[in-house]
Protein backbone atom coordinates (compact mmCIF):
# COMPACT_ATOMS: atom_id res chain seq x y z
CA UNK A 1 0.00 0.00 0.00
CA UNK A 2 2.86 2.84 1.42
CA UNK A 3 6.10 1.97 -0.32
CA UNK A 4 9.25 3.64 0.93
CA UNK A 5 12.25 2.81 -1.38
CA UNK A 6 15.90 4.33 -0.46
CA UNK A 7 14.41 6.70 0.63
CA UNK A 8 17.30 9.51 2.24
CA UNK A 9 17.27 13.11 2.45
CA UNK A 10 19.95 15.53 3.49
CA UNK A 11 19.21 19.31 4.78
CA UNK A 12 21.52 21.94 2.89
CA UNK A 13 23.93 23.51 5.66
CA UNK A 14 22.58 26.82 5.46
CA UNK A 15 25.37 28.46 7.82
CA UNK A 16 26.15 25.22 9.67
CA UNK A 17 29.28 23.45 9.48
CA UNK A 18 28.04 20.92 7.07
CA UNK A 19 25.09 19.09 5.65
CA UNK A 20 22.72 17.24 7.84
CA UNK A 21 22.35 13.67 6.63
CA UNK A 22 18.31 13.05 8.34
CA UNK A 23 17.53 10.24 6.62
CA UNK A 24 19.76 7.26 4.61
CA UNK A 25 18.76 4.53 2.46
CA UNK A 26 15.12 3.56 4.79
CA UNK A 27 12.85 1.14 3.13
CA UNK A 28 9.88 -0.55 4.17
CA UNK A 29 6.09 -1.49 2.99
CA UNK A 30 2.90 -1.11 5.27
CA UNK A 31 0.25 -3.14 3.79
CA UNK A 32 -3.42 -1.95 3.94
CA UNK A 33 -5.22 -1.75 7.17
CA UNK A 34 -1.90 -2.66 9.00
CA UNK A 35 -0.92 -0.14 12.34
CA UNK A 36 2.76 0.55 11.49
CA UNK A 37 4.48 2.83 14.61
CA UNK A 38 7.62 3.87 13.55
CA UNK A 39 10.44 4.53 16.69
CA UNK A 40 13.68 6.17 17.28
CA UNK A 41 15.61 8.44 19.25
CA UNK A 42 14.74 12.18 19.28
CA UNK A 43 16.40 13.97 16.52
CA UNK A 44 16.54 10.69 14.62
CA UNK A 45 14.39 12.13 11.54
CA UNK A 46 11.20 10.46 12.09
CA UNK A 47 9.16 13.80 11.11
CA UNK A 48 11.48 14.17 8.00
CA UNK A 49 9.56 10.69 6.77
CA UNK A 50 6.62 11.69 8.13
CA UNK A 51 6.78 14.89 5.83
CA UNK A 52 7.82 13.01 2.79
CA UNK A 53 5.18 10.44 2.90
CA UNK A 54 2.90 13.66 3.26
CA UNK A 55 4.90 15.03 0.53
CA UNK A 56 5.17 18.22 2.65
CA UNK A 57 8.92 17.71 1.85
CA UNK A 58 10.56 16.42 -1.56
CA UNK A 59 12.96 13.88 -0.10
CA UNK A 60 16.61 14.18 -1.80
CA UNK A 61 16.99 10.47 -2.79
CA UNK A 62 14.41 7.13 -3.42
CA UNK A 63 11.37 7.05 -3.84
CA UNK A 64 7.64 6.89 -1.78
CA UNK A 65 4.72 5.08 -3.36
CA UNK A 66 1.09 5.13 -2.30
CA UNK A 67 -1.23 2.50 -3.66
CA UNK A 68 1.16 2.29 -6.72
CA UNK A 69 1.27 6.09 -7.22
CA UNK A 70 4.80 8.27 -6.18
CA UNK A 71 4.22 10.49 -4.03
CA UNK A 72 4.89 13.90 -5.63
CA UNK A 73 3.24 16.63 -3.74
CA UNK A 74 0.84 16.05 -0.93
CA UNK A 75 -1.30 13.00 -2.28
CA UNK A 76 -5.44 12.63 -1.94
CA UNK A 77 -6.63 11.07 0.39
CA UNK A 78 -4.16 11.18 3.23
CA UNK A 79 -4.68 12.74 6.55
CA UNK A 80 -2.04 14.05 9.56
CA UNK A 81 -2.21 14.33 12.92
CA UNK A 82 0.15 16.79 14.41
CA UNK A 83 1.91 16.49 18.00
CA UNK A 84 0.98 20.26 18.62
CA UNK A 85 -2.76 20.19 18.80
CA UNK A 86 -3.19 24.03 19.40
CA UNK A 87 -1.79 25.05 15.74
CA UNK A 88 -3.36 21.93 13.69
CA UNK A 89 -7.03 23.33 13.96
CA UNK A 90 -8.34 26.79 13.40
CA UNK A 91 -9.40 28.85 16.30
CA UNK A 92 -11.90 30.67 14.85
CA UNK A 93 -13.85 27.48 13.23
CA UNK A 94 -15.89 25.43 15.88
CA UNK A 95 -15.14 22.14 16.11
CA UNK A 96 -17.65 20.75 13.92
CA UNK A 97 -16.52 23.07 11.59
CA UNK A 98 -12.93 22.26 11.56
CA UNK A 99 -14.15 19.16 11.14
CA UNK A 100 -16.20 19.90 8.43
CA UNK A 101 -13.88 22.12 7.02
CA UNK A 102 -11.25 18.96 5.96
CA UNK A 103 -14.39 17.47 4.29
CA UNK A 104 -14.54 20.63 1.66
CA UNK A 105 -12.30 19.09 -1.36
CA UNK A 106 -14.55 15.99 -1.18
CA UNK A 107 -17.17 17.27 -3.18
CA UNK A 108 -19.95 15.76 -1.02
CA UNK A 109 -23.35 17.88 -0.58
CA UNK A 110 -23.13 20.41 2.72
CA UNK A 111 -25.74 18.27 4.86
CA UNK A 112 -23.38 14.79 4.13
CA UNK A 113 -20.23 16.90 5.25
CA UNK A 114 -22.24 17.98 8.57
CA UNK A 115 -23.77 14.33 8.92
CA UNK A 116 -20.11 13.12 8.70
CA UNK A 117 -18.09 15.68 10.88
CA UNK A 118 -20.88 14.98 13.55
CA UNK A 119 -20.35 11.39 13.17
CA UNK A 120 -16.70 11.54 13.86
CA UNK A 121 -17.21 13.46 16.63
CA UNK A 122 -19.11 11.10 18.41
CA UNK A 123 -16.49 8.49 17.25
CA UNK A 124 -14.18 10.69 19.57
CA UNK A 125 -16.59 10.83 22.15
CA UNK A 126 -17.28 14.88 21.85
CA UNK A 127 -20.76 14.54 20.35
CA UNK A 128 -21.21 17.42 22.33
CA UNK A 129 -18.58 19.76 22.06
CA UNK A 130 -19.37 20.35 18.26
CA UNK A 131 -20.06 24.48 18.90
CA UNK A 132 -16.79 25.06 21.07
CA UNK A 133 -14.04 26.61 19.71
CA UNK A 134 -10.87 25.00 20.09
CA UNK A 135 -9.62 27.58 22.62
CA UNK A 136 -12.56 25.92 24.96
CA UNK A 137 -11.39 22.64 25.06
CA UNK A 138 -8.47 20.67 26.99
CA UNK A 139 -5.56 19.61 24.85
CA UNK A 140 -6.70 16.03 25.02
CA UNK A 141 -9.95 17.06 23.58
CA UNK A 142 -8.06 19.37 20.83
CA UNK A 143 -6.28 16.21 19.77
CA UNK A 144 -9.29 13.92 19.66
CA UNK A 145 -11.21 17.10 17.44
CA UNK A 146 -7.85 16.57 15.01
CA UNK A 147 -8.16 12.94 15.26
CA UNK A 148 -12.01 13.40 14.23
CA UNK A 149 -11.11 16.16 11.24
CA UNK A 150 -8.62 12.97 10.07
CA UNK A 151 -11.07 9.82 10.42
CA UNK A 152 -13.75 12.11 8.86
CA UNK A 153 -11.84 12.37 5.85
CA UNK A 154 -12.11 7.90 5.29
CA UNK A 155 -8.01 8.23 4.47
CA UNK A 156 -6.92 5.69 2.83
CA UNK A 157 -3.55 6.40 5.14
CA UNK A 158 -3.49 8.55 8.24
CA UNK A 159 -0.24 9.73 9.39
CA UNK A 160 0.45 10.60 13.16
CA UNK A 161 3.81 12.74 14.24
CA UNK A 162 4.18 12.28 17.91
CA UNK A 163 -0.30 12.81 18.62
CA UNK A 164 0.01 11.64 22.09
CA UNK A 165 3.30 13.54 23.12
CA UNK A 166 1.62 16.88 24.41
CA UNK A 167 -1.03 15.15 26.66
CA UNK A 168 -0.99 14.03 29.92
CA UNK A 169 -0.70 10.60 31.37
CA UNK A 170 -4.41 9.36 31.24
CA UNK A 171 -5.32 11.31 28.38
CA UNK A 172 -2.34 9.41 26.64
CA UNK A 173 -3.79 6.33 27.38
CA UNK A 174 -7.49 6.85 26.27
CA UNK A 175 -6.44 8.42 23.05
CA UNK A 176 -3.78 5.59 22.82
CA UNK A 177 -7.32 3.16 23.19
CA UNK A 178 -9.11 5.99 21.18
CA UNK A 179 -7.23 5.23 18.24
CA UNK A 180 -7.39 1.45 18.63
CA UNK A 181 -10.96 0.94 18.03
CA UNK A 182 -11.05 4.31 15.30
CA UNK A 183 -8.36 1.89 13.63
CA UNK A 184 -10.33 -1.20 13.69
CA UNK A 185 -13.87 0.47 13.62
CA UNK A 186 -12.52 1.90 9.96
CA UNK A 187 -9.57 -0.65 8.72
CA UNK A 188 -7.22 2.66 8.47
CA UNK A 189 -4.22 1.77 7.64
CA UNK A 190 -1.77 3.94 10.02
CA UNK A 191 1.30 5.41 10.03
CA UNK A 192 2.36 6.80 13.36
CA UNK A 193 5.79 8.28 14.94
CA UNK A 194 6.79 7.81 18.13
CA UNK A 195 9.27 7.93 20.59
CA UNK A 196 8.27 6.23 23.14
CA UNK A 197 9.08 2.61 22.96
CA UNK A 198 5.79 1.21 25.07
CA UNK A 199 3.77 3.16 22.68
CA UNK A 200 4.82 1.70 20.05
CA UNK A 201 4.72 -1.84 21.38
CA UNK A 202 1.09 -1.31 22.45
CA UNK A 203 -0.37 0.02 19.38
CA UNK A 204 1.55 -1.43 16.64
CA UNK A 205 0.85 -4.15 14.17
CA UNK A 206 4.36 -3.61 13.33
CA UNK A 207 7.01 -1.44 14.76
CA UNK A 208 9.68 -0.25 12.76
CA UNK A 209 13.00 0.97 14.65
CA UNK A 210 15.26 4.16 13.13
CA UNK A 211 18.52 4.24 13.74
CA UNK A 212 20.52 7.75 14.13
CA UNK A 213 22.70 9.46 12.49
CA UNK A 214 22.26 9.33 9.59
CA UNK A 215 19.08 7.57 10.82
CA UNK A 216 18.23 4.02 8.80
CA UNK A 217 15.73 1.21 9.42
CA UNK A 218 17.49 -0.97 12.34
CA UNK A 219 14.55 -3.57 12.30
CA UNK A 220 11.17 -4.36 11.70
CA UNK A 221 9.25 -6.27 14.26
CA UNK A 222 5.44 -7.98 13.86
CA UNK A 223 4.33 -7.56 16.90
CA UNK A 224 2.38 -10.85 17.74
CA UNK A 225 -0.43 -9.27 20.57
CA UNK A 226 -3.50 -10.56 21.09
CA UNK A 227 -5.96 -7.61 18.80
CA UNK A 228 -7.70 -6.15 21.51
CA UNK A 229 -5.35 -4.50 24.01
CA UNK A 230 -6.18 -3.10 26.72
CA UNK A 231 -3.80 -0.71 29.02
CA UNK A 232 -3.36 -3.18 31.83
CA UNK A 233 -3.47 -7.00 30.74
CA UNK A 234 -1.25 -6.06 27.74
CA UNK A 235 1.06 -4.59 29.01
CA UNK A 236 1.49 -7.16 31.88
CA UNK A 237 2.07 -9.85 28.85
CA UNK A 238 5.27 -11.57 28.48
CA UNK A 239 5.23 -11.09 24.95
CA UNK A 240 4.85 -6.72 25.44
CA UNK A 241 7.50 -7.01 28.14
CA UNK A 242 9.93 -9.15 25.51
CA UNK A 243 9.04 -7.01 22.68
CA UNK A 244 9.59 -3.48 24.64
CA UNK A 245 13.17 -4.67 25.78
CA UNK A 246 14.10 -5.60 22.54
CA UNK A 247 13.25 -2.73 20.90
CA UNK A 248 14.94 -0.27 23.76
CA UNK A 249 18.12 -2.59 23.57
CA UNK A 250 18.21 -1.72 19.54
CA UNK A 251 17.25 1.76 20.64
CA UNK A 252 19.92 1.89 23.23
CA UNK A 253 22.36 0.77 20.69
CA UNK A 254 22.86 4.25 19.38
CA UNK A 255 23.33 5.78 22.24
CA UNK A 256 26.89 5.48 23.73
CA UNK A 257 27.50 6.92 20.42
CA UNK A 258 25.98 10.09 21.34
CA UNK A 259 27.37 12.94 23.37
CA UNK A 260 25.90 12.17 26.62
CA UNK A 261 28.06 9.85 28.99
CA UNK A 262 27.38 6.26 28.60
CA UNK A 263 26.73 5.35 32.47
CA UNK A 264 23.47 7.29 32.00
CA UNK A 265 22.59 5.19 29.31
CA UNK A 266 23.16 1.97 31.95
CA UNK A 267 21.78 3.47 34.98
CA UNK A 268 18.63 4.00 32.69
CA UNK A 269 18.57 0.35 31.17
CA UNK A 270 18.86 -1.54 34.72
CA UNK A 271 16.09 0.66 35.85
CA UNK A 272 13.83 -1.07 33.39
CA UNK B 1 -11.64 20.41 32.12
CA UNK B 2 -13.88 22.36 29.71
CA UNK B 3 -14.76 25.80 29.50
CA UNK B 4 -16.50 25.94 32.84
CA UNK B 5 -13.10 26.55 34.57
CA UNK B 6 -13.66 28.94 37.37
CA UNK B 7 -13.47 32.24 36.40
CA UNK B 8 -10.30 34.52 36.50
CA UNK B 9 -9.53 37.87 37.01
CA UNK B 10 -7.45 40.03 34.57
CA UNK B 11 -4.02 38.38 34.95
CA UNK B 12 -2.54 37.67 32.18
CA UNK B 13 -3.51 33.85 30.49
CA UNK B 14 -0.82 32.04 29.05
CA UNK B 15 -2.18 31.33 25.75
CA UNK B 16 -0.87 27.68 26.13
CA UNK B 17 -3.77 26.85 28.60
CA UNK B 18 -5.91 26.63 26.41
CA UNK B 19 -7.97 25.00 28.97
CA UNK B 20 -9.21 27.81 31.01
CA UNK B 21 -9.96 30.45 28.92
CA UNK B 22 -12.85 32.01 31.26
CA UNK B 23 -15.88 33.49 29.81
CA UNK B 24 -16.07 37.15 31.07
CA UNK B 25 -15.22 37.03 34.49
CA UNK B 26 -18.22 38.03 37.02
CA UNK B 27 -18.05 41.39 38.35
CA UNK B 28 -16.77 42.88 35.25
CA UNK B 29 -20.02 45.05 34.62
CA UNK B 30 -19.92 46.80 37.69
CA UNK B 31 -16.04 47.22 37.23
CA UNK B 32 -17.24 48.65 33.90
CA UNK B 33 -19.55 51.08 35.28
CA UNK B 34 -16.92 52.43 37.18
CA UNK B 35 -14.37 53.23 35.19
CA UNK B 36 -16.60 54.84 32.62
CA UNK B 37 -17.84 57.04 35.73
CA UNK B 38 -14.48 57.61 36.47
CA UNK B 39 -13.52 58.68 32.72
CA UNK B 40 -16.87 61.33 32.30
CA UNK B 41 -15.54 62.90 35.79
CA UNK B 42 -12.28 63.24 34.92
CA UNK B 43 -13.18 64.82 31.41
CA UNK B 44 -16.01 67.13 33.16
CA UNK B 45 -12.97 67.97 35.20
CA UNK B 46 -10.87 68.87 33.07
CA UNK B 47 -13.57 70.89 30.70
CA UNK B 48 -14.53 72.62 34.08
CA UNK B 49 -10.99 73.84 34.28
CA UNK B 50 -10.52 74.67 30.77
CA UNK B 51 -13.88 76.93 31.47
CA UNK B 52 -12.69 78.45 34.67
CA UNK B 53 -9.14 79.13 32.98
CA UNK B 54 -10.69 80.55 29.94
CA UNK B 55 -13.10 83.17 32.14
CA UNK B 56 -10.17 84.51 33.71
CA UNK B 57 -7.92 84.87 31.08
CA UNK B 58 -10.42 86.67 29.13
CA UNK B 59 -8.40 85.98 25.52
CA UNK B 60 -9.57 86.15 22.29
CA UNK B 61 -8.27 83.06 21.31
CA UNK B 62 -8.81 81.12 23.95
CA UNK B 63 -12.93 80.70 23.83
CA UNK B 64 -14.38 79.26 26.94
CA UNK B 65 -15.86 75.51 26.37
CA UNK B 66 -19.36 77.23 26.83
CA UNK B 67 -18.88 79.56 23.72
CA UNK B 68 -17.43 76.84 21.56
CA UNK B 69 -20.72 74.89 22.63
CA UNK B 70 -23.18 77.70 22.11
CA UNK B 71 -21.52 78.44 18.58
CA UNK B 72 -21.84 75.17 17.95
CA UNK B 73 -25.66 74.92 18.86
CA UNK B 74 -25.93 78.07 16.78
CA UNK B 75 -24.34 76.94 13.61
CA UNK B 76 -24.62 73.34 13.56
CA UNK B 77 -28.01 72.87 14.86
CA UNK B 78 -31.40 73.84 13.77
CA UNK B 79 -31.61 71.97 10.79
CA UNK B 80 -34.79 69.76 9.55
CA UNK B 81 -35.67 66.63 10.79
CA UNK B 82 -35.17 64.38 8.01
CA UNK B 83 -31.78 65.75 8.51
CA UNK B 84 -31.27 65.07 11.94
CA UNK B 85 -31.66 68.73 12.77
CA UNK B 86 -28.16 69.28 12.17
CA UNK B 87 -27.60 72.22 10.06
CA UNK B 88 -26.67 72.43 6.23
CA UNK B 89 -23.44 73.67 7.08
CA UNK B 90 -22.28 71.34 9.06
CA UNK B 91 -23.97 68.52 7.15
CA UNK B 92 -21.98 70.16 3.83
CA UNK B 93 -18.49 70.48 4.91
CA UNK B 94 -18.60 67.43 7.19
CA UNK B 95 -19.93 65.00 4.50
CA UNK B 96 -17.67 66.29 1.75
CA UNK B 97 -14.26 65.57 4.09
CA UNK B 98 -15.93 62.34 5.10
CA UNK B 99 -16.77 60.99 1.93
CA UNK B 100 -12.99 61.83 0.81
CA UNK B 101 -11.60 60.34 3.63
CA UNK B 102 -13.52 57.28 4.10
CA UNK B 103 -12.90 56.50 0.18
CA UNK B 104 -9.37 56.88 0.76
CA UNK B 105 -9.33 54.81 3.69
CA UNK B 106 -11.11 52.34 1.76
CA UNK B 107 -8.89 52.25 -0.78
CA UNK B 108 -5.94 52.13 1.33
CA UNK B 109 -6.91 49.75 3.47
CA UNK B 110 -8.31 47.55 0.25
CA UNK B 111 -5.08 47.83 -1.74
CA UNK B 112 -3.03 47.16 1.46
CA UNK B 113 -4.56 44.10 2.41
CA UNK B 114 -4.43 42.13 -0.96
CA UNK B 115 -1.14 43.32 -1.45
CA UNK B 116 -0.12 42.57 2.14
CA UNK B 117 -1.31 38.88 1.94
CA UNK B 118 0.44 38.42 -1.16
CA UNK B 119 3.75 39.63 0.10
CA UNK B 120 3.30 37.70 3.23
CA UNK B 121 3.14 34.25 1.38
CA UNK B 122 6.04 34.27 -0.77
CA UNK B 123 9.65 35.34 1.16
CA UNK B 124 11.07 36.08 -2.19
CA UNK B 125 8.40 38.93 -2.80
CA UNK B 126 9.14 40.38 0.31
CA UNK B 127 12.94 40.83 0.14
CA UNK B 128 12.29 42.34 -3.49
CA UNK B 129 10.02 44.99 -2.41
CA UNK B 130 11.30 45.68 0.78
CA UNK B 131 13.59 48.56 0.09
CA UNK B 132 10.33 49.79 -1.90
CA UNK B 133 8.21 49.70 0.95
CA UNK B 134 10.59 50.76 3.67
CA UNK B 135 11.41 53.90 1.34
CA UNK B 136 7.35 54.30 1.05
CA UNK B 137 6.79 53.97 4.46
CA UNK B 138 9.51 56.36 5.52
CA UNK B 139 8.03 59.63 4.02
CA UNK B 140 5.81 61.63 6.51
CA UNK B 141 2.33 61.46 4.66
CA UNK B 142 1.74 65.49 4.83
CA UNK B 143 4.74 66.57 2.88
CA UNK B 144 3.56 64.50 0.40
CA UNK B 145 0.34 67.14 -0.24
CA UNK B 146 2.25 70.15 -2.25
CA UNK B 147 3.63 67.17 -4.22
CA UNK B 148 0.02 65.80 -5.40
CA UNK B 149 -1.42 69.72 -5.66
CA UNK B 150 1.41 70.48 -7.84
CA UNK B 151 1.34 67.94 -10.07
CA UNK B 152 -2.78 67.13 -10.36
CA UNK B 153 -5.63 69.71 -10.24
CA UNK B 154 -7.24 70.17 -6.65
CA UNK B 155 -10.27 68.11 -6.21
CA UNK B 156 -11.60 65.77 -4.27
CA UNK B 157 -9.82 62.59 -6.81
CA UNK B 158 -6.37 64.22 -5.71
CA UNK B 159 -7.43 64.06 -2.23
CA UNK B 160 -8.50 60.52 -2.72
CA UNK B 161 -5.36 59.55 -3.95
CA UNK B 162 -3.15 61.26 -1.50
CA UNK B 163 -5.16 59.59 1.25
CA UNK B 164 -4.75 56.23 -0.45
CA UNK B 165 -0.99 56.80 -0.68
CA UNK B 166 -0.41 57.98 2.21
CA UNK B 167 -2.45 56.11 4.76
CA UNK B 168 -1.55 52.44 2.83
CA UNK B 169 1.72 51.41 4.75
CA UNK B 170 0.51 50.78 8.09
CA UNK B 171 -2.04 48.61 7.14
CA UNK B 172 0.22 46.91 4.32
CA UNK B 173 3.10 46.55 6.90
CA UNK B 174 0.85 44.81 9.69
CA UNK B 175 -0.76 42.62 6.63
CA UNK B 176 2.58 41.22 5.62
CA UNK B 177 3.44 40.62 9.43
CA UNK B 178 0.18 38.40 10.10
CA UNK B 179 0.34 36.60 7.21
CA UNK B 180 3.67 35.60 7.88
CA UNK B 181 2.84 34.97 11.36
CA UNK B 182 0.73 31.72 10.33
CA UNK B 183 2.36 28.85 12.52
CA UNK B 184 4.23 26.66 10.03
CA UNK B 185 2.07 23.80 11.52
CA UNK B 186 -1.22 25.45 10.62
CA UNK B 187 0.50 25.90 7.44
CA UNK B 188 0.87 21.56 6.64
CA UNK B 189 -1.98 20.54 8.58
CA UNK B 190 -3.67 22.83 6.17
CA UNK B 191 -2.14 21.61 3.13
CA UNK B 192 -2.64 17.95 4.04
CA UNK B 193 -6.66 18.84 3.59
CA UNK B 194 -5.72 20.22 0.15
CA UNK B 195 -8.85 22.62 0.45
CA UNK B 196 -8.81 25.48 -2.50
CA UNK B 197 -6.70 27.87 -2.43
CA UNK B 198 -9.77 30.37 -2.23
CA UNK B 199 -11.00 28.76 0.85
CA UNK B 200 -7.67 28.68 1.96
CA UNK B 201 -7.25 32.35 1.59
CA UNK B 202 -10.94 33.29 2.81
CA UNK B 203 -10.79 30.46 5.82
CA UNK B 204 -6.77 30.10 7.03
CA UNK B 205 -5.38 33.03 5.70
CA UNK B 206 -7.27 35.83 6.06
CA UNK B 207 -8.80 35.16 9.99
CA UNK B 208 -5.47 34.38 10.77
CA UNK B 209 -3.93 37.75 9.87
CA UNK B 210 -7.41 39.72 10.74
CA UNK B 211 -5.96 40.84 14.03
CA UNK B 212 -2.57 42.04 13.05
CA UNK B 213 -5.12 43.70 9.88
CA UNK B 214 -6.82 45.58 12.52
CA UNK B 215 -3.86 47.32 14.03
CA UNK B 216 -2.77 48.40 10.70
CA UNK B 217 -5.95 49.65 9.98
CA UNK B 218 -6.23 51.72 13.18
CA UNK B 219 -3.13 53.58 12.54
CA UNK B 220 -3.57 54.36 8.71
CA UNK B 221 -7.36 55.88 10.04
CA UNK B 222 -5.42 58.08 11.68
CA UNK B 223 -3.22 58.78 8.81
CA UNK B 224 -6.17 59.16 6.73
CA UNK B 225 -7.97 61.25 9.65
CA UNK B 226 -4.63 64.06 9.06
CA UNK B 227 -4.06 63.79 5.33
CA UNK B 228 -8.18 64.67 4.91
CA UNK B 229 -7.95 67.73 7.24
CA UNK B 230 -4.46 69.17 5.97
CA UNK B 231 -5.08 68.72 2.27
CA UNK B 232 -8.01 71.22 2.70
CA UNK B 233 -6.03 73.37 4.58
CA UNK B 234 -3.99 73.38 1.40
CA UNK B 235 -6.23 73.80 -1.02
CA UNK B 236 -10.08 73.21 -1.00
CA UNK B 237 -13.52 74.60 -1.29
CA UNK B 238 -15.12 72.81 1.15
CA UNK B 239 -14.80 70.71 3.89
CA UNK B 240 -13.87 70.24 7.64
CA UNK B 241 -10.25 71.68 6.98
CA UNK B 242 -11.97 74.47 4.59
CA UNK B 243 -14.41 75.37 7.69
CA UNK B 244 -11.66 75.29 10.03
CA UNK B 245 -8.98 77.57 7.93
CA UNK B 246 -11.83 79.87 6.53
CA UNK B 247 -12.93 80.49 10.63
CA UNK B 248 -9.09 81.13 11.56
CA UNK B 249 -8.67 84.00 8.63
CA UNK B 250 -11.54 85.95 9.78
CA UNK B 251 -10.81 85.51 13.50
CA UNK B 252 -13.84 83.73 14.43
CA UNK B 253 -12.49 81.79 16.56
CA UNK B 254 -14.82 80.06 18.59
CA UNK B 255 -16.00 78.33 15.36
CA UNK B 256 -12.12 77.43 14.79
CA UNK B 257 -12.44 75.87 18.08
CA UNK B 258 -15.40 74.02 17.20
CA UNK B 259 -14.26 72.71 14.28
CA UNK B 260 -10.94 71.64 15.84
CA UNK B 261 -13.49 69.52 18.73
CA UNK B 262 -15.63 67.86 15.48
CA UNK B 263 -11.94 66.35 14.03
CA UNK B 264 -11.37 65.07 17.65
CA UNK B 265 -14.95 63.53 17.99
CA UNK B 266 -14.22 61.76 14.43
CA UNK B 267 -10.92 60.40 15.42
CA UNK B 268 -12.13 59.09 18.21
CA UNK B 269 -14.89 57.44 16.93
CA UNK B 270 -13.07 55.51 13.88
CA UNK B 271 -10.92 54.71 16.65
CA UNK B 272 -13.28 53.33 18.93
CA UNK B 273 -15.64 51.86 16.19
CA UNK B 274 -11.45 49.50 14.58
CA UNK B 275 -10.50 48.75 18.50
CA UNK B 276 -14.28 47.04 19.24
CA UNK B 277 -13.80 45.15 16.00
CA UNK B 278 -9.99 44.01 17.19
CA UNK B 279 -11.64 42.81 20.54
CA UNK B 280 -14.32 40.98 18.27
CA UNK B 281 -12.13 39.01 16.48
CA UNK B 282 -9.21 38.32 19.54
CA UNK B 283 -12.08 37.06 21.20
CA UNK B 284 -12.82 34.57 18.04
CA UNK B 285 -9.10 33.73 18.25
CA UNK B 286 -9.09 32.81 21.59
CA UNK B 287 -6.70 35.26 23.14
CA UNK B 288 -7.21 38.59 25.24
CA UNK B 289 -4.27 39.67 24.54
CA UNK B 290 -3.48 42.69 22.26
CA UNK B 291 -0.40 43.24 19.60
CA UNK B 292 1.59 45.81 19.42
CA UNK B 293 1.18 48.05 16.32
CA UNK B 294 3.62 47.77 13.69
CA UNK B 295 4.94 51.04 12.42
Amino acid sequence: MLTLDALGHTYPAHGRASDHHALDHVSFTIAAGELACLVGPSGCGKTTLLRAVAGLLRPSTGTITLDGTPVNGVPDGIALVAQNYSTSLLPWHTAIRNIAFGLTPQRLPRAERGRRAAEALAAVGLADAGHKHPWQLSGGMQQRVAIARAIARRPRLLLMDEPFASVDAQTRADLEDLLLTVQRDHDITVLLVTHDIDEAVYLGHRVLVLGQGPSHLLADLRIDLPPHRDQITTRKLREFVRLRSEVARLVRVLVPASPPSPPAADERSSAR
Amino acid sequence: MTASAPPRHRAATPRTDAATIAPRPAGTTARRCRDAAIRIVVLGAAAAAWEAAARRADNLFFPAPTTIAAWMRDHWLGGPRSHLFLSDELLYNAGASLGRMLTGFAGAAILGIVLGLLLGRSRLAQDLTNPLVQFGRSVPPVVLIPVYFLLFPPGASTQIALIVTGAVWPVLLNTVAGARAIDPGLVDAVRVLKVSRARRIAQVLAPAAAPAVLVGLRISFSIALILMVVSELYAATDGIGHALISAQQSFDLPAMWAWIVLLAVLGNAGNATLAAATRRVLARHGHPEHQEPQR
